[in-house]
């Protein structure tokens, strides 16, 4: 019993102080959704697509990773960055990662180093040099061409797969 | 219902059960401060259910008639991501064949064995033994039968060994909280259930083989003597009805005796002594030893011909 308690603390910790940074600095925030697209029937018995939050997902299923900055600060942010590392047991959806109103960039390195998907070279097991495939990706990258107006919130997304 | 692809059909994934969180960081800069922020989602991996039985012996066996437990092997591989409980079913009474095989009992390996261990590998019982598989794991599964009385030559009996989820089936059927490692259990593209057909065919084939031998001695006559030289030649038979697989005939050199090179005849046509595309080598496949590779043999078809040749030393 006394394990179960230590564990429930551990795991509200980080939002507590995720918090306390907001509140001090007043300024944006990230929050992150995970979607899948699930089968529905509508009216006329036609299949459509519907978003619900992702609890549990089975391998091979693509989860939507929706990440929305808000700038709850009174001043505008500036060099806006939101970098999502590609979580482990899943892979990236090439060509998924929405790149309006900002420069998409990508890391095959754990983000060392970050390119254009196209630039983004790997040293293969045999030695050679070649394009990085999707699943190779570790991170995104997304750099706002324009400052967060206090008050504005601006949202990217992209798909990974459960291995 | 999940958008269920192709790509399901891995046989590995990540385990079920396995959490996985995703913490994405906004960085800002307000003037001369810099910032960064970050925020974290997670999920379940669900298990996915999936099963594949496949056969393992060379099918169909031949047996004759009556014949008492004769063997099909069949491999049940769990292809999911979770451990997985499945039931069996040896099914003899299929039709679109001559016969159903009778007595027709399992038996689990216990040891990894490709062959039926009896006292060893214990009899399946359903509901009491069930199988437990993990993830990406295989046992395999010996079916054993009888074949009835009074069957003509060529009659084929078949049976067939399906293995079944016990946690559900049905492709894309979610089996809510029924998952391994507490999500939920997402049956596969092959709908939690596999089957696989052995057959046991009626066959009197029978191989025989007739070695004879000619000696040559150095003064023209037939005395077996220090560099005389034996051209012996092996006729195989096959007998019966069907076919004899991967048929190879193999003979030692006697001892006291050197092999002739490039004496290596098949049918009258000569085989190179090298292991290599045609069907014979010498002392490749094994040392000291004539190998012919037949392949498969039709019962009744003409007899096979193998000629080589040795010197006394």
């Amino acid at each position: 019993m006394k394990k179960a308690v230590i564990l429930g603390l551990a795991l509200l910790l980080p939002t507590w102080t995720a918090r306390a940074v907001a509140e001090t600095t007043g300024a944006v925030e990230i929050h992150a959704i995970a979607e899948v697209e699930v089968k529905v029937k509508d009216a006329d018995g036609k299949e459509q697509l519907k978003r619900e939050p992702a609890k549990k997902v089975p391998p091979g299923v693509a989860v939507i990773y929706t990440l929305r900055a808000e700038n709850k600060g009174a001043k505008p942010a500036d060099d806006v960055v939101v970098t999502d590392p590609i979580p482990e047991h899943m892979d990236y959806v090439d060509g998924s990662a929405t790149s309006a109103g900002a420069r998409l960039t990508f890391s095959a390195d754990g983000g060392k180093t970050f390119a254009p998907k196209e630039k983004l070279q790997v040293r293969g097991k045999d030695g050679v040099t070649r394009d990085a495939n999707a699943s190779e990706l570790t991170h995104i990258r997304w750099q706002f061409e324009k400052p967060l107006a206090p008050g504005e919130a601006r949202a990217v997304e992209f798909r990974a797969r459960v291995e | 219902m999940f958008l269920l692809t192709a790509q399901n059909a891995w046989a590995v994934g990540t385990p079920a059960g396995t959490t996985v969180a995703n913490t994405a960081t906004v960085g800002w800069s307000v003037g001369p401060g810099t910032f960064s922020q970050s925020g974290t989602i997670q999920f379940v991996v669900d298990e996915l259910v999936d099963v594949v039985v496949t056969l393992q012996s060379v099918s169909p066996v031949a047996v004759t008639s009556p014949d008492t437990n004769r063997q099909l092997a069949f491999l049940v591989t769990n292809t999911g991501n979770g451990t997985e409980s499945f039931s069996l079913l040896l099914d003899p009474a299929l039709a679109g064949d001559q016969f159903d095989p009778t007595n027709a009992r399992l038996y689990l390996d216990t040891n990894g064995s490709t062959v039926y261990e009896p006292g060893v590998d214990p009899l399946y019982q359903p509901g009491v033994n069930d199988p437990a598989i993990a993830a990406d794991g295989a046992r395999m599964v010996f079916a054993l039968c009888d074949i009835p009385v009074s069957r003509p030559n060529g009659d084929l009996g078949n049976a067939s060994l399906r293995a079944t989820s016990q946690t559900g089936t049905g492709a894309g059927t979610i089996v809510i909280g029924g998952g391994m490692g507490g999500g939920d259990a997402v049956i596969g593209a092959g709908a939690g259930m596999s089957v696989s057909l052995g057959g046991y065919l009626v066959s009197d084939l029978a191989v025989s083989i007739v070695k004879s031998a000619v000696v040559a001695d150095l003064g023209g006559g037939s005395t077996p003597a220090p560099g005389s030289t034996i051209s012996y030649t092996l006729q195989v038979t096959v007998g019966g009805t069907g076919n004899v697989a991967n048929l190879v005939i193999t003979d030692a050199l006697p001892p006291f005796t050197s092999y002739v090179a490039s004496s290596l005849f098949l049918n009258g046509a000569p085989l190179s002594d090298a292991v290599d595309a045609d069907a014979g080598d010498f002392g490749g496949t094994t040392p000291n030893q004539v190998t012919v590779t037949l392949g498969s043999v039709a019962g009744g078809s003409l007899p096979r011909t193998v000629r080589f040749a040795v010197t006394i030393n």
